[in-house]
């Protein structure tokens, strides 16, 4: 007696091989996604957290200003080798404050026209930088404002360059509530 | 020789799918092997589990991440609106007092049905003013309102005039002082 022993057929292999490589791909393409969106969403965590710290350091500048300059105009991240001024406050204490836009926003104080300290806040190349004043019943208001989405993650492009982060602060408020 | 049980040959049949008669060249009838109905339904229920999981996970980062930009921006909107109430004159500062602001068209582009509040309330302290600097927002369908809020106390110019320029001199920080809080 012959018991042949049967094997699968070619037709039986294709399918399986297909429906593992199909299922196999899903399953890396999701760990991929997920593994990316972790990425993205730390970076954006951390471009938040930076955007805060400049909104804490330069309400604290301003809140201790007794003069305050700005230049009114855009200054973009990266767009050039030299340094745009765009801001600067003299303190109560005699120093003086000025943010730079270069590669990054940077924050530099001085004293007796020396830099004592200079301090950095990561901003995406391309996101621009604005600094502007308006009065509100007597009282100095002035505007950061960032330009430009923390991620470009895809999307629209215009859109995140529309996004606008601003920061309001009143000008010499220490000084104002001192006063008072 | 193997024998099969007519009977039982055709509820194996009738049991499995793709299992098929061979042809019966020496009178000897024999199945080809294939997959059962519960083989199958175990690897359904397996590969549905894994889908599931995976997308349980994906729709929880990117929940994640909207809700965490949407925070980061309502307590931008409350520092700015902080600022602003820093400066009311404190004959206004009447205990029990709520303000409505509006929000910015930034902030509101972000958070949906955003709205500013600022709530005057007294300490113990009667030269003392707590402000609640409060934004909320509508969240996705089927959540709570969510709101972020700061918190900031304003001392009488004339009785913190003294302590205000003690402070000055090691803080840099007069009149004011102000903690933050978040509330979920």
């Amino acid at each position: 007696m012959t018991c042949k022993r049967r094997g699968y057929t070619l037709i039986e292999m294709v399918v399986v091989a297909v429906l593992s490589a199909l299922v196999l791909g899903t399953a890396v393409a999701a760990t991929a996604l997920v593994v990316g969106m972790s990425g993205v969403v730390s970076r954006e965590v951390d471009s938040y957290h930076d955007l805060a710290r400049l909104a804490t350091v330069f309400r604290n500048d301003a809140h201790q200003a007794t003069k305050f300059t700005t230049a009114n105009i855009e200054a973009t991240v990266g767009s050039t080798a030299d340094a745009t001024i765009i801001s600067e406050m003299e303190l109560l204490d005699g120093r003086t404050v000025r943010y730079r836009v270069q590669d990054n926003l940077i924050r530099e104080v001085l004293q007796d026209g020396k830099v004592v300290a200079r301090d950095g806040f990561s901003l995406n190349q391309g996101q621009r930088v604005l600094v502007k004043t308006h009065d509100e019943k007597s009282q100095m208001f002035v505007h950061l404002i960032v330009f430009g989405s923390p991620l470009q993650d895809g999307g629209d492009a215009a859109a995140h360059q529309q996004q606008s982060w601003e920061v309001h602060t009143a000008v010499g408020r220490d000084r104002v509530l001192l006063n008072r | 020789m193997r024998t099969v049980n007519p009977f039982m040959r055709a509820d194996r049949i009738m049991l499995s799918i793709g299992r098929v008669p061979s042809p019966d060249n020496s009178k000897r009838s024999e199945l080809r092997p294939a997959t059962t109905v519960m083989e199958i339904i175990i690897s359904l229920f397996l590969l549905a589990t894994l889908a599931l999981l995976s997308g349980q996970i994906i729709a929880s980062v990117v929940q994640t991440r909207i809700e965490q930009r949407k925070r980061a921006w309502a307590l931008q909107e409350a520092g700015n609106a902080m600022e602003k109430a820093f400066l009311i004159p404190w004959a206004e500062l009447e205990p029990g007092q709520r303000r409505e602001w509006t929000c910015s068209e930034a902030a509101r582009r972000v958070l949906k049905d955003a709205r500013t509040t600022i709530l005057t309330e007294v300490t113990d302290d009667s030269n003392v003013r707590r402000l609640v600097v409060r934004v909320e927002w509508s969240p996705a369908r089927g959540q709570t309102t969510q709101q972020i809020q700061l918190v900031v106390f304003r001392h009488h110019p004339q009785h913190s005039e003294e302590a205000a320029v003690a402070t000055q001199m090691t803080r840099g920080d007069a009149g004011a002082s102000g903690n933050a809080e978040e509330a979920l």
